[in-house]
């Protein structure tokens, strides 16, 4: 394949070009209230070009290779408007020549596993989630991805990279009356079907919590200490800090531009966050980004100092800073963005029991359900949590929304849990959806931060 | 695509081909500065086949073996969902004209143009950042089932966006256009992004308490979108709507009119039919304030034992076919907008929000931050408002709805209205 790359964009007279080449292979089983309403194989195909003239980069996204000649017409037309209408130049930070071809680390491949077991694998979660008190819908699926990837460019960087996602996700709705509660199910990641094996005790977990939501109370609007659970800590990482550690929006947003300055104090001291990529067996793995860049680990805040970013090529050579490997398209429809790998907060020493005895008063606040940022500011929605009187886990409350400015709460962290926990399904969706984004982290208990409501 | 159909028909009881081609382009200026043009061509296929009673989908971008496909969807209907339709023979649909020519000949240099335009309007009155987006595009979609049934459609669309970012933050100001040709922004609302441009300068942090809030065009879909959570099929089906067996009752207030208009020429998703090849038509969800009509595809119409309404929608050919809402259009009320503002005495308006995908969407809960909103006092605006959250349900606050603004405005997929709710939960200091 990398061979008709090298046809396709022969004489191409520009600055710098590269091409990526991807098929799709996604085998998938859906089903709601115990029927299979989907099923089967599928694969797609696609290519993406990107061009660099005069200073100003372009993309252009293709199906066919029969209109390649066109694509390359109109990336390179693309590249000449922007250069000849005041565009910043752009240039890209130098990195090693690479030639690889990297397998997806798979301890069982789901490739080798038929449909008919994907359908019963499928069903029997179905069935086992039915069967719990309250139920009232499951709606659940098995989907597996194989992303080949073929990346080519003019500085002789050769890469064909597989990687494969698998993930079994659902919801299961308990209901009572006209009121319902939805608790989210999701297992999976980068290292093959076994993910998806013997869960049943976590499902089964997840189903007591939808009936029990049904006579939990709403919680009450005001200003609490606060422990968020892994998955809910994970989130503010990923949504509230995160995304202004991408260099794409601080470029693009010169107000923060100042703020996210590289040696700021804008932590507490005890708050160390990290995107690494390269953990083996997390969701986010992989080895080269779609610039072709080798991904690396990357300390972003250091005991409360800002000390790094996530980059492009352009971006690094722009801010003047590392490159960092993570430059990332969701398939071949897409120009790579700038995506976080698999963010958290790096753990420190304290148990939950000692993080509940800190706080005394205050609440636990249980996984996340959808989040969103304007800014500094953030929401984040949370499934369920409990009260915590006297440092003890007492009744379970619902309907949480937690509301906050992302440098006063940077600034609230106030003691950090041993523990360790990545999410296994993800859906960053910056733009373009990324499935791989991973994020978690140890228990994290907060000295003020505000939920909003009634 | 009728090679593929032929072969389908040799091998299975019921077949389906549905396709797309695409193409469009973009440009961007980043904090007033050209930063980007990108370009797309894209063209895809999706067989769906109906066998023994059981339904399969297969799908492709490139379609190098039509034998391959096939055998695909053949797999996918042995395991697949049980079904009693058949797929529909239509004949005559309404024409759509969504195609202008004239997207033909628009350059790259008109968009920058534009884009230069209005940057160089906003800087020349107000500080800040000011973003510009613009692009268009073509495309065609169709379908052809071994029932008979061969349906095409081709349109054109043109959008251009400018935003304002407040100083210090994320949050602004927008104001878009959409259209099947090229379109100029709208000088007077750029006028009036200016104008709250400069009275966002005074922060209010409003008091918690309950309060009337005016809620714009652009947002009130974050409380419609519960409704459409209730009203659709495979929620009531499952029996876990809230609206399961309460169609014609009256669930909200009787000042909302919400409709589709598949066939409106102005809106993006127009088109005579739906992605399973129902005649798409005009009708209303909740009919002042009635639950109507569920939208539904031939599959869920099937099972709810109703008559299809040609609400079958396809993101790309790669999604199931899903009933969904097509161009939703909330009817205007009688008040200008204007007069609305002037009638609150102490309450918000609120452009922007953050959040409106979670909570219990399915039960009608919001808990929603508003990112970018103002503070009404004695009948003007006098600030904007921060660390402000609004909280509810929609079937309680829906029911309280004062009035709906006199105009509506075409957000491209949905048209919408400002509407003023009384006695909304904020939550401030």
């Amino acid at each position: 394949m990398i061979e008709q790359l090298k046809i396709m964009t022969s004489g191409l007279d520009t600055d710098y070009f590269d091409i990526r080449y991807e098929t799709k292979q996604v085998e998938q089983v859906t089903m709601n209230k115990k029927e299979i309403r989907n099923c089967g194989s599928n694969l797609g195909d696609g290519y993406v070009l990107r061009v660099m003239k005069k200073g100003a980069v372009a993309s252009v996204s293709f199906t066919k290779p029969e209109q390649a000649e066109s694509a390359i017409r109109k990336a390179l037309e693309n590249a000449e408007i922007l250069a000849a209408n005041g565009t910043t130049p752009k240039s890209l930070v130098p990195v090693p020549k690479i030639i690889d071809s990297p397998k997806a680390p798979l301890i069982e491949d789901p490739r080798q596993i038929s449909l008919t077991e994907k359908i019963a694998i499928t069903k029997h979660y179905s069935d086992l989630l039915f069967a719990q008190p309250k139920v009232a819908n499951v709606e659940i699926g098995y989907t597996d991805f194989f992303r080949n990837k073929f990346f080519y460019n003019s500085e002789g960087t050769e890469i064909n990279e597989e990687l494969i996602t698998t993930r079994l996700s659902g919801s299961v709705i308990t209901q009572e009356g006209t009121l319902t509660q939805t608790v989210r199910v999701a297992f999976g990641g980068s290292d093959g079907f076994q993910r998806v094996r013997d869960r049943e005790a976590e499902a089964i977990e997840k189903a007591k919590i939808a009936c029990d939501l049904l006579s939990a109370e709403p919680v009450k609007a005001g200003t609490y200490r606060m422990i968020l659970n892994p998955g809910m800590a994970g989130v503010f990482t990923h949504e509230a800090f995160g995304h202004f550690s991408e260099a794409d929006i601080v470029r693009d947003l010169p107000a923060l531009k100042e703020k996210m300055r590289l040696g700021a104090k804008l932590g507490a001291d005890i708050l160390t966050i990290i995107d690494d990529a390269t953990l083996p067996g997390q969701l986010g793995f992989y080895r080269y980004d779609d610039e072709g860049v080798s991904v690396r680990r990357v300390n972003l805040m250091t005991n409360g100092v800002l000390t790094a970013r996530l980059h492009d090529r352009f971006t690094a050579a722009e801010m003047n800073e590392s490159v960092s490997g993570h430059a990332i398209a969701e398939d071949f429809r897409f120009a790579p963005i700038i995506r976080m790998g698999n963010i958290f907060i790096q753990p420190d020493r304290n148990s939950l029991e000692e993080l509940l005895s800190a706080m005394d008063d205050g609440l636990y606040i249980g996984d996340p359900m959808g989040g969103q940022t304007s800014g500094e500011n953030f929401t984040f929605g949370a499934n369920y949590g409990y009260l915590v009187k006297g440092g003890k886990i007492t009744r379970m409350i619902r309907d949480i929304n937690i509301v906050g400015n992302l440098y006063q709460t940077l600034n609230n962290v106030w003691m950090i849990g041993s523990d360790f926990v990545l999410k296994e399904s993800g859906g960053c969706g910056k733009g373009q959806t990324n499935i791989r984004s991973c994020y978690g982290g140890p228990h994290v208990l907060f000295r003020e931060l505000t939920v909003g409501g009634k | 695509m009728e090679h593929l159909i032929d072969l389908a028909k040799q091998k299975v009881d019921q077949a389906e081909v549905y396709f797309t081609e695409e193409s469009s382009d973009s440009i961007s200026f980043s904090d007033g500065k050209l930063d980007k043009a990108d370009s797309s061509l894209s063209s895809g296929i999706a067989l769906r086949v109906i066998h023994d009673g059981k339904i399969g989908l297969a799908h492709t971008r490139n379609l190098l073996d039509a034998d391959a496909l096939l055998r695909q969807a053949m797999i996918s209907a042995e395991n697949g969902l049980e079904v009693k339709f058949r797929f529909p023979l239509t004949q005559d649909v309404t024409k759509t004209d969504t195609y202008s020519v004239s997207i033909e000949s628009i350059s790259k240099k008109d968009l920058i143009n534009e884009g230069k335009r209005v940057i160089e309007y906003i800087k020349a009155r107000s500080e800040g950042q000011v973003n510009f987006s613009t692009g268009f595009g073509i495309g065609t979609r169709g379908l052809i089932n071994s029932t008979g049934t061969s349906l095409s459609h081709r349109t054109s669309s043109y959008y251009s966006s400018v935003e304002m970012i407040f100083p210090g933050t994320g949050s602004g100001l927008s104001h878009f256009v959409v259209d099947k040709q090229w379109k100029a922004l709208d000088q007077e609302k750029i006028d009036e992004m200016l104008e709250l441009f400069a009275i966002s300068r005074n922060e209010i942090i409003p008091p918690t308490s309950v309060m009337p809030v005016i809620i714009m065009p652009m947002s009130i879909y974050a409380l419609i979108w519960r409704l459409h959570s209730a009203i659709n099929p495979v929620n009531i089906h499952a029996g876990i709507s809230p609206l399961c067996n309460r169609l014609n009752e009256r669930i909200i207030s009787d000042k909302i009119t919400l409709r589709q208009d598949p066939l409106a020429e102005d809106m993006t998703s127009s088109c005579g039919f739906d992605s399973e090849g129902t005649p798409t038509r005009q009708y209303a969800y909740f009919d002042k304030g009635v639950f109507q009509t569920i939208p539904t595809d031939l599959n869920y119409a099937q099972k709810l034992n109703v008559e299809p309404t040609g609400n079958c929608n396809r993101d790309s050919v790669e999604s199931m076919p899903q009933p969904n809402i097509i161009n939703p259009c909330l009817d205007p009320g009688v008040k200008s907008l204007q007069d609305m503002i002037r009638s609150i005495d102490q309450g918000i308006i609120v452009h922007s929000m953050m959040g409106a995908h979670s909570g219990n969407i399915l039960n009608g809960d919001f808990s929603v931050g508003v990112s970018t909103g103002f503070m009404i006092q004695k009948g003007v605006l006098t600030g904007r408002v921060k660390d402000c959250m609004l909280s509810g349900n929609v079937y309680d606050v829906l029911n309280r709805v004062i009035d709906i603004e006199d105009r509506s405005t075409n957000l491209g997929g949905r048209k919408a209205c400002a509407v003023m709710l009384d006695g909304v939960s904020v939550a401030g200091k």
